[in-house]
């Protein structure tokens, strides 16, 4: 069984070679990896909206409407991978741990005025604002360990 | 580590006037301002660290070997005006309408590597594209029945200017007249309807 691994990997570098191509950037480890412990948990830390609406008729041919949506988030992922890949005299171990931080903040304004000027004229005046910040991080820990 | 940060503000004001100026007349004029303020850093950081297990010292200080960011700015303005007449009657209705509008953008972005800027020409943006239009269009209808016949045309200068202020430090500029022409017939009967275009 293992045997027939070793084989196949051979072939596969030698048709690599064909095409000019050498993987000698890379850990020639010849093996596929073995993961034997993974985890992933996930974290909302923050998740809050305000939003407020109003409609006022100041005078029987003007209103107004208008309307404010805050809303912030704070999602966090945290994720393990242990990696093994079993060589003929020795184990090579690739640890990794990912951690990834979303925070969208978006606010939103809308204001919309309406005025019958007369019986047969209207103006409508339509403002929009809208202000998005996201920062996204994320950070990645690789450790190798051999033995 | 691997860090993005995206702002955007956008800003649009529109406004509509309405006037109905006979029984078969109405006048309409649309004024609309829009203003986008987008900017994105992208940072990523790989740190390396070697650790000697040997007994008379451990050395485990992070040393970072790539350090790359780059920053990139996007603002929009967008301004147009619209001015429509209608005129309608049980047989005919007819539109005139004139706009111009004009767009602006800029594309802004720079490069970093090891808290250096990439002074190479491939790597920077600094580009402002214009777009000028001024159009004026006819709608023309005709309704006999459940048929209608129609002929729309619109037609107007442009002008667009590319400025790229790294490469070439000049402007590329495009402008010309144009026209859209549209015939159409449409015949609508209880459930089944037709529609022939030709543009």
């Amino acid at each position: 069984m293992l045997e027939g691994e070793f084989v196949e990997d051979e072939e596969t570098q030698q048709l690599h070679a064909l095409v000019g191509s050498n993987q000698e950037r890379f850990i020639a480890v010849n093996r596929t990896p073995f993961v034997n412990l993974g985890a992933q948990s996930v974290q909302f830390n923050q998740a809050g909206l305000w939003s407020s609406h109003f409609i006022v008729r100041p005078t029987e041919g003007v209103s107004l409407k208008g309307n404010i949506v805050f809303n912030r988030d704070r999602l966090r992922v945290f994720t393990d991978n242990q990696s093994q890949f079993l060589l003929q005299d020795s184990i090579f171990m690739l640890s990794e741990k990912e951690e990834d931080t979303n925070r969208p903040t978006v606010f939103e304004g809308k204001l919309v005025g309406q005025w019958d000027i007369s019986p047969k004229s209207t103006l409508n005046i339509i403002t929009k604002f809208q202000k998005t910040n996201l920062i996204a991080q994320s950070n990645i820990v690789a450790m190798v360990m051999t033995s | 580590m691997n860090n993005l940060r995206d702002n955007n503000i956008s800003w649009q004001i529109s406004g509509d006037f309405t006037q109905r100026l006979t029984q078969n007349k109405a006048l309409i004029i649309n004024s609309l301002w829009v203003k986008n303020d987008n900017a994105q850093v992208l940072d990523i950081t790989q740190n390396q660290t070697r650790q000697f297990y040997t007994p008379s010292r451990i050395d485990s200080t992070p040393t970072p070997f790539l350090s790359f960011n780059q920053s990139l700015e996007k603002p929009m303005e967008y301004l147009s005006n619209t001015a429509q007449l209608f005129y309608s009657n049980q047989k005919i209705d007819f539109t005139v309408s004139g706009s111009t509008i004009f767009r602006r953008e800029d594309l802004r972005t720079q490069l970093r590597l090891n808290n250096e800027i990439i002074a190479d020409s491939d790597f920077i943006n600094n580009a402002v594209f214009e777009q000028k239009n001024m159009n004026v269009g006819i709608n023309l209808g005709y309704n006999w029945g459940n048929k209608r016949l129609f002929f729309n045309t619109s037609g107007g200068f442009f002008d667009q200017k590319l400025t790229d202020n790294i490469l070439t430090k000049n402007s590329l500029s495009k402008n010309g007249f144009y026209t859209l022409p549209t015939i159409g017939f449409n015949w609508k009967k209880k459930k089944n309807l037709f529609y022939d275009l030709w543009l």
